[in-house]
């Protein structure tokens, strides 16, 4: 009962959270509460995903709204210096000094997050590249590595010091789908007992690994609530047909021959179990600013869906 | 079945008794000591052996801790190695080290540039040659300390943005070893020049002021722009106040000149106080 109520409580909250590059508007007052567990983001290039997850970094302040991470407010001098110490990032291309070893890195990292003891950095570097399965490279420079040991590499350094926050931009990106099974399972295991935000294209990612989701597209919020409320949002709205289907919003030819169409479906088409997948299209392509409740924020609510 | 190696070379033999003996009892090489440390960590009957032979728990202890830092020991580069060597703290040439400009190739080109100004300066016939000295020793030393700064030269910057230890910390740090290079190099090209004495440090000056200006600066903008906007100064400055008349053709080396530039060094450094924040707020924007 009582973990259930420290899960349930709020580990992230932005209240109306704005942030302009120039005279392109990169978040739109966007409002979220995250408890602890696994939340992916979801949303097409340019939806404003890594601004977000930079902004709750720490490494990028908003111009506008407010947040509170970890009960601490980023916006001031020693609520962001409490919070880096509390929190890991994995940067979409995390630059990696290609002339160290994967050790070096890591010690450099338990540097910079303050573990000054030697030993204590030692026994915290074997620690985290045990998690992501790099003992055995540990020596290796980075430079000699493939990218999914340098994802490792970047995961490893994220999670130096146990960060109660652990904030993942794309950390699938580019990795075959082996190492994208590896992943998902270091990160479930990442999960337990932590906050995770995790950004994607991937929405096998989301289905595999997180208990929420939110959808991002030019700056708001579109959607938050499970996933499976994410694909209930398409219910009704996907079937199957021996053709491309005319009025379909997307369609495409499955495995075995035939077409999955979403939109609006004919009288007594063949109606198919909607994916999280169908939803987020749906969601992003469907009704044009998928703004239901006519608030003018766009954003879609499980209650929505239902 | 291995074999005791009498030798105690051979990886694939175990150690023999007296070596253990030894090793246990008094003193050994540093090469003997490492080679046992070496072949016990990864020999389990070889350790097996020689625990019962070591004095007490303590020293056990105290050699598993050794070889357990040996294993695990960081690999360090010339310059990293020499910084141990002065006193440097491991963490703080540590944070020097993940710089790819800290490397030999930069001060190698360095020290060229100033080697080839001293020539100039004692090998032209023109009295206004040691001036590309004056002009290019600051301005290499201003260089230096940007391309270790600022997030646009290193590769990893986004680590050292989100991490509690704040940017300004290892800003300053890696401004300050590479400011004492800079010095360094500098004072060894300045004994070369054909001047007399006190003209000689009339780089000094100069190159800290450029190094404040150009920090305060990266406060609020990116390196790149400020080494810009602070070099073009530099050069306005010094085409504004060539003059043939005065030593090595420029007013720099002036006392009232001097003076100016160390009060404008003073602001750089109040500048760079105050808005020190802005290397920890900034991150990636």
């Amino acid at each position: 009962m009582e973990s259930e109520e420290r899960s349930a409580a709020q580990q992230v909250g932005l209240d109306r959270v704005g942030v302009r590059y120039g005279r392109r508007t990169a978040l739109r007052e966007v409002s979220l509460s995250l408890g602890r567990g696994v939340t992916g983001l979801l949303g097409p290039n340019g939806a404003g995903k890594t601004t977000l997850l930079r902004t709750l970094a720490t490494a990028s302040t908003p111009d506008t709204g407010t947040l509170s991470v970890l009960g601490l407010d980023p916006l001031t001098p020693t609520g962001r210096q409490a919070l880096r110490r509390r929190l890991g990032y994995l940067p979409q291309n995390p630059g990696l000094p290609s002339h160290f070893t994967a050790y070096d890195f890591i010690d450099y990292v338990g540097i910079l997050k303050e573990i000054s003891d030697r030993q204590a950095r030692r026994t915290e570097a074997r620690r985290v590249l045990a998690e992501v399965g790099l003992t055995a490279d540990r020596g290796r420079r980075i430079r000699k590595l493939s990218g999914g040991m340098r994802q490792r590499v970047g995961l490893a350094a994220a999670i130096v010091g146990d960060p109660e926050l652990l904030i993942l931009d794309e950390p699938t990106v580019g990795l075959d789908p082996e190492q994208r099974l590896r992943f998902r399972e270091l990160i479930a295991g990442l999960g337990e007992g932590r906050t995770v935000l995790l950004s994607t294209h991937q929405t096998e990612d989301v289905a595999a690994l997180c208990h929420k989701v939110v959808v991002l597209d030019h700056g708001t919020v579109r959607f938050q609530g499970t996933p499976a409320e994410l694909a209930l949002l398409a219910r009704g709205r996907v079937w199957s047909s021996g053709e491309r289907a005319p009025g379909a919003l997307a369609a495409w030819r499955t495995g075995v021959g035939t077409f999955r169409n979403i939109g609006v479906p004919p009288t007594g088409a063949s109606l198919v179990e909607p994916t999280i997948e169908d939803g987020y299209l749906l969601l992003l392509d469907g009704d044009g600013d998928g703004d239901r409740n006519g608030d003018g924020d766009g954003d879609r609510t499980p209650a929505d869906a239902a | 079945m291995r074999t005791y190696d009498e030798t105690a070379g051979d990886p694939g033999r175990h150690l023999n008794t007296g070596l253990l003996q030894a090793y246990a009892t008094r003193p050994l090489s540093p090469e003997s000591r490492d080679l046992v440390e070496a072949h016990v960590d990864r020999c389990a009957e070889c350790r097996a052996r020689l625990s019962p032979l070591l004095a007490d728990e303590a020293e056990l202890s105290s050699l598993w801790e050794r070889i357990d830092l040996a294993t695990d020991e960081p690999t360090r580069s010339q310059l990293e190695r020499c910084a141990l060597r002065l006193g440097v703290p491991e963490d703080a040439a540590r944070l020097c080290a993940a710089m790819p400009a800290l490397r030999w190739s930069w001060w190698g080109g360095a020290a060229l540039l100033v080697l080839l100004t001293v020539a100039a300066a004692r090998w032209s016939e023109s009295a206004s040659a040691p001036l590309l000295f004056f002009a290019l020793v600051p301005a290499l030393s201003a260089i230096g300390v940007v391309a270790v700064t600022g997030r646009r030269f290193d590769p990893a910057y986004v680590w050292l943005a989100v991490s509690p230890l704040g940017g300004f910390r290892v800003v300053l740090l890696r401004a300050a070893a590479v400011q004492v290079l800079s010095l360094v190099l500098s004072a060894a090209g300045a004994v070369g020049l054909p001047l007399p004495f006190p003209y000689t440090l009339g780089w000094l000056v100069p190159s800290l002021m450029l190094t404040a200006v150009c920090l305060a600066l990266s406060s609020r903008m990116d390196a790149l722009p400020a080494i810009t906007l602070t070099l073009a100064a530099w050069a306005g400055w010094l085409v504004a106040t060539y003059n043939t008349a005065l030593p090595a053709a420029t007013r720099l080396l002036l006392p009232g000149t001097q003076l100016g530039m160390a009060a404008v060094t003073l602001l750089g450094v109040g500048a760079l106080i105050v808005l020190r924040d802005g290397f920890d707020r900034r991150g990636l924007a």
